[in-house]
């Protein structure tokens, strides 16, 4: 009997499979360790980013950012040294930033918003500087307060990002007002 | 020949061998290559031997979840290392060294509410700086203003650099905090390293004109107290240590910790 014809063809068929199983063994192999060695991201809450019932909060807190910039406005036009009434630009600045932020962030939501100053203060820098300071201080407790109530983690996030830089508008305020460094960092 | 299994004749011997030359180069040659291939990827200390088609059982890792007890160590940690910091004596010395000394009170009564706040949550409190963030950046900066030929200015740089970092911490946890009291109670503690940061900052450059940031003599933005809009979850660039023949000093970048300098 001879075999040689048919030897042939189940050669290349066997050959082709075991190319192609050295490549999937191969490959298998190789990735294993690489797969093993992957480090999982670790699995956190899942948190709401928006939460509708926040809009009444974050639009009490809009109000409060809209008195502050018709409070600076007011405090800018009456400073008349160039360094005092620049730094008082800018804190005012900030304040319109985070009023339009919020709103944006509201968009249709946004309810009424008017624009009457918390105080009109007038004096020397250091006086103005130690009623804005106070009142920097108590808009940072509003928004500690709101930000123990809202749920969305977006709105919580702007908030927070608006407290860690009116926290510097206190203490900077304070120490213009001619208070102690240590007092000015509220120890 | 009926039999399926011998397909060859041997020449030499006329008979028909289980095994044909020919067969055994083949499957040799491919145990061969097949070996090859798996011992190149094998661990150096294979515990088993490799089969083709038999891949090797991925290592499962430990399971970990992101949990407010994790956010409130690692915050603890943070602050820690920033007390160290300040305490040291290469920055509570010289003309700061009651300014330091007094800030550090700072991070020693944040320490306590967040003790507080872990044990409340059954955690475990942590006592040690993050050793990550210490390695990472606060030993280089440390040693640069040892060796700076302006250390009490560079020291109140790096002070600030601090507690800007300790107030970003807390800032880019709250979106990962599940407790919205706990959000709070943490930008609490970050309100704090920003007043300290903005003391810090007009020490450096006193008055109104060290509230916002101008171009200075050489082209550069000044130092200021109000140096963003909105608090920055960014890396702080500290120039730090001596000056080159340039007048430049080098830089340490500061970072918030990530999940590889979380305290799990």
């Amino acid at each position: 009997m001879d075999t040689h014809d048919e030897l042939p063809t189940e050669t290349a068929t066997s050959r082709r499979r075991l190319i192609a199983s050295l490549l999937a063994g191969g490959t298998a192999a190789a990735l294993a360790p690489v797969l093993a060695g992957t480090a999982r991201a670790a699995s956190g809450p899942d948190l709401p980013k928006r939460d509708a019932a926040d809009n009444g909060a974050l639009n009490a807190v809009i109000q409060r950012e809209a008195a502050l910039v018709a409070t600076y406005a007011s405090v800018v036009a009456t400073t008349s040294g160039a360094d005092d009434k620049a730094a008082m630009k800018v804190i005012h600045d900030h304040h319109l930033a985070y009023k339009q932020a919020l709103a944006g962030f509201l968009g249709p939501d946004l309810g009424a918003v008017d624009s009457i100053p918390l105080a009109e203060p007038t004096g020397s820098v250091a006086a103005v500087a130690g009623v804005l300071s106070r009142l920097e201080d108590e808009t940072v407790q509003v928004h500690l307060g709101t930000l123990a109530r809202i749920k969305g983690t977006d709105a919580a996030s702007l908030i927070a990002s608006i407290i860690t830089v009116e926290a510097r508008h206190v203490a900077a305020l304070a120490l213009l007002s001619g208070a102690a460094p240590l007092a000015a960092a509220g120890l | 020949m009926n039999d399926e299994t011998i397909e060859t004749r041997d020449e030499m011997t006329g008979e028909h061998p289980s095994v044909s030359r020919r067969g055994l180069l083949r499957h040799g040659g491919a145990a061969a290559l097949a070996g090859v291939v798996l011992a190149a990827c094998a661990d150096s200390a294979p515990q088993s031997v490799a089969r083709l088609g038999e891949a090797t059982e991925p290592q499962t890792l430990d399971e970990v979840s992101l949990t407010d007890v994790v956010l409130l160590r690692t915050a603890m940690s943070v602050e820690k290392l920033a007390h160290e910091a300040l305490t040291s004596s290469t920055l509570a010395t010289g003309a700061n060294s009651t300014l330091m000394n007094d800030l550090a009170k700072g991070h020693e009564n944040a320490l306590l509410a967040l003790r507080e706040l872990v044990v409340a949550r059954g955690g475990k409190p942590v006592d040690e700086a993050n050793a990550r963030l210490r390695a990472n950046w606060a030993d280089e900066a440390l040693g640069l203003v040892g060796e700076s030929t302006e250390p009490d200015t560079d020291g109140l740089m790096l002070a600030h650099a601090l507690q800007t970092i300790v107030a970003s911490t807390y800032q880019g946890f709250v979106p990962k905090t599940t407790a919205a009291e706990l959000r709070a109670q943490m930008m609490e503690l970050a309100a704090g390293a920003s007043r300290r940061a903005a003391v810090i900052a007009l020490q450096v450059a006193p008055g109104a004109k060290g509230f916002a940031s101008t171009i200075g003599a050489d082209g550069n933005p000044t130092f200021s107290a109000l140096q963003s809009t909105f608090g920055t979850l960014a890396s702080v660039q500290v120039p730090l240590g001596k000056k080159n023949e340039a007048g430049l000093k080098g830089s340490v970048t500061l970072e918030t910790p990530s999940y590889n300098s979380y305290m799990w």
